[in-house]
């Protein structure tokens, strides 16, 4: 579904991603983990067109995306969340959906001003499927509070929401659980494992190293830009390299 | 909700109804010309708002208008071209069309960046037409612009013809840019107002919708600007220069962001008061200053939140009194 190959970038002389290789297959759940300033985000940025990469290339379902824009990779069904809380703050929540759902609403702009019934159709269709999702991502009872308002927690799955209602068929999330009590920390989880289980392919960012070992199957990780392991959970947990990354080592510090 | 739909549906015809009427009953020619001058300014405030909706503050209208007001002069009075509506329709289209072609680079500028190369534009438009003399008349401008050609036996002489054609321009321009706001359109503008890159990452073209809330915009400035160049059969380099420019955006400002109603109001009131004041002609930019001052300070919804805001100070006012007499 996913190929990166040799996905490179330079910000001046930094190596912020040097040659990572990252194959997905459909149905994989996937954790990229590593420390902070491994250059998670930025390979995500990189794979969502947010950045153009230095080198490398990026195939999705068969088709070159390398250097794409947002929205086009985003048409195509490879869909981010972002770290930051990233929603349409004035709008209700109930809005930033409709307005997430119109990505493959397939309305041309007269059908639109003018409301034909085709229009008020999909829209009414469009309206359902927000609701479903905002029920899906936990928050169904605050479909019409304002979104700037809500709590962090809500944010977060708002933003995941957003995600879902452009119909993607890979979903990256970037630490969905940053900022997350322990009970919300738990229902996303348990979302994720659910998206997943009902066929998503999904690629998620984790920092917190427990929550991602609980879910997913199969981890890359990074440390300076670069790849230090792949593997099951249980490759991971063994590989020197890895608790290196995470603990450091006196020769690090020196 | 489908209930003040309706009612405010119905205000707006009334309105209208009462604008018809006073145009047909009432002949004074000097009213009806600053009637004319108060449609053309709110269809420029209700245009530019358009473009601010998509998270744009521009300051480019101005030479938009300039554009359409040129066009029209140039067609009727040195290409010879014999119908008004054609030449009018050019107008509008041929501003949609430079505002496409600077706002691809444009656009890609975030906030002050975007603002600033508006006033570039208004400048550059202003001093092409004050120095291309042979096709402008430089600073003179031009004059003789021929009056609309007469339709379905109407003869655009008299102050009341061009009142009921501009209430028609203004009406359709209305309809269309409140057709746009209300639909999936507008509101992918909001979105990208309040955070482009998330509407990138759910799959919105963004560079699209702001190029395109900009042509809008300039679509109907250039209309107005060739509306006005027939209307008073002259126009001059300055006309809608840089100080008319930031008008437009006080009318938007004063009258309401926010609102429809907003900018509407806003020309309407700004539009009458130089009228009104006309002793204090040379003060004009100063007061409308202060004006603006003022309202962002203690108005910061514009004039169209005052019944509002009133209201609340009433309801304030009836609660505390039996409490004072108790």
């Amino acid at each position: 579904m996913l190929r990166v190959k040799g996905l490179t970038k330079n910000f001046g002389g930094l190596k912020a991603v040097g040659s990572v290789d990252l194959s997905i297959e459909p149905g994989q759940l996937v954790g990229l983990i590593g420390p902070n300033g491994a250059g998670k985000t930025t390979f995500f940025n990189l794979l969502t067109g947010y950045l153009r990469p230095s080198s490398g290339k990026v195939t999705f379902e068969g088709k070159n995306v390398t250097g794409k824009k947002p929205h086009y990779i985003a048409g195509r069904g490879m869909v981010r969340s972002f770290q930051q809380n990233a929603i349409f703050a004035d709008f209700t929540a109930l809005e930033n959906l409709i307005l997430a759902g119109h990505i493959h609403s397939g309305l041309n702009c007269w059908q639109a001003i003018l409301k034909t019934k085709t229009c008020r159709r999909r829209e009414r269709e469009i309206y359902e499927k927000a609701e479903e999702t905002l029920e899906l991502v936990g928050i169904g009872d605050l479909a019409n509070a304002q979104a700037g308002s809500l709590a962090h927690g809500h944010k977060r799955m708002l933003g995941i929401g957003l995600a879902l209602m452009c119909e993607p068929k890979l979903l990256l999330l970037d630490e969905p659980l940053a900022g997350m009590n322990i009970a919300e920390v738990d229902d996303t989880l348990v979302l994720v494992r659910r998206l997943w289980e009902d066929g998503l392919t999904i690629l998620l960012i984790e920092h917190n190293m427990r929550a991602a070992m609980s879910v997913c199957e199969r981890f890359l990780v990074l440390n300076f830009g670069r790849t230090i392991a792949e593997g099951t959970p249980e490759e991971i947990r063994s590989n020197p390299e890895v608790v290196k990354a995470y603990l450091g080592t006196a020769a690090d510090a020196a | 909700m489908n209930k003040t739909k309706r009612s405010r549906f119905g205000i707006a015809a009334v309105f209208l109804v009462a604008l018809v009427l006073f145009g047909v009953f009432y002949s004074g020619d000097y009213v009806l010309h600053v009637g004319v001058l108060v449609m053309i300014n709110v269809v420029l405030a209700s245009s530019l708002r358009l473009i601010n909706l998509s998270g744009q503050l521009s300051l480019a209208h101005g030479g938009f208008v300039t554009l359409g007001a040129y066009a029209s002069a140039v067609l009727l009075t040195k290409v010879g071209m014999s119908s008004t509506w054609l030449a009018l329709l050019i107008s509008a289209v041929l501003a949609a069309v430079i505002a496409v072609v600077i706002g691809i680079p444009f656009t890609r500028l975030k906030g002050i960046y975007f603002t600033i190369t508006g006033i570039f534009f208004v400048q550059v438009i202003v001093l092409t037409v004050q120095q291309w003399r042979s096709i402008t008349g430089g600073n003179g401008g031009l004059q003789g612009v021929p009056r609309p050609d007469s339709i379905l036996g109407i003869e655009f002489a008299s102050k009341t013809s061009f009142f009921m054609l501009a209430i028609v321009l203004m009406v359709v321009s209305l309809v269309i840019l409140w057709a746009i706001e209300r639909s999936r359109i507008g509101m992918t503008f909001l979105g990208i107002k309040q955070a482009d890159s998330l509407a990138e990452s759910i799959g919105i073209n963004t560079t699209v919708y702001k190029v395109a809330a900009f042509a809008i915009g300039g679509f109907f400035a250039g209309l107005m600007g060739g509306f006005y160049v027939q209307y008073v059969s002259a126009v001059d380099p300055t006309v809608f220069g840089f100080l008319p420019t930031i008008y437009m955006l006080i009318y938007v400002i004063v009258g309401g962001e926010d609102s429809f109603l907003g900018p509407m109001v806003g020309a309407a009131l700004l539009t009458i008061l130089p009228e009104v004041a006309r002793p204090l002609q040379s003060w004009m930019p100063l007061l409308f200053a202060a004006i603006l001052m003022v309202i962002i300070f203690l108005l910061p919804e514009g004039l169209v939140g005052l019944p509002h805001r009133l209201v609340g100070l009433l309801k304030k006012r009836t609660k505390e009194q039996p409490d004072a007499t108790s």
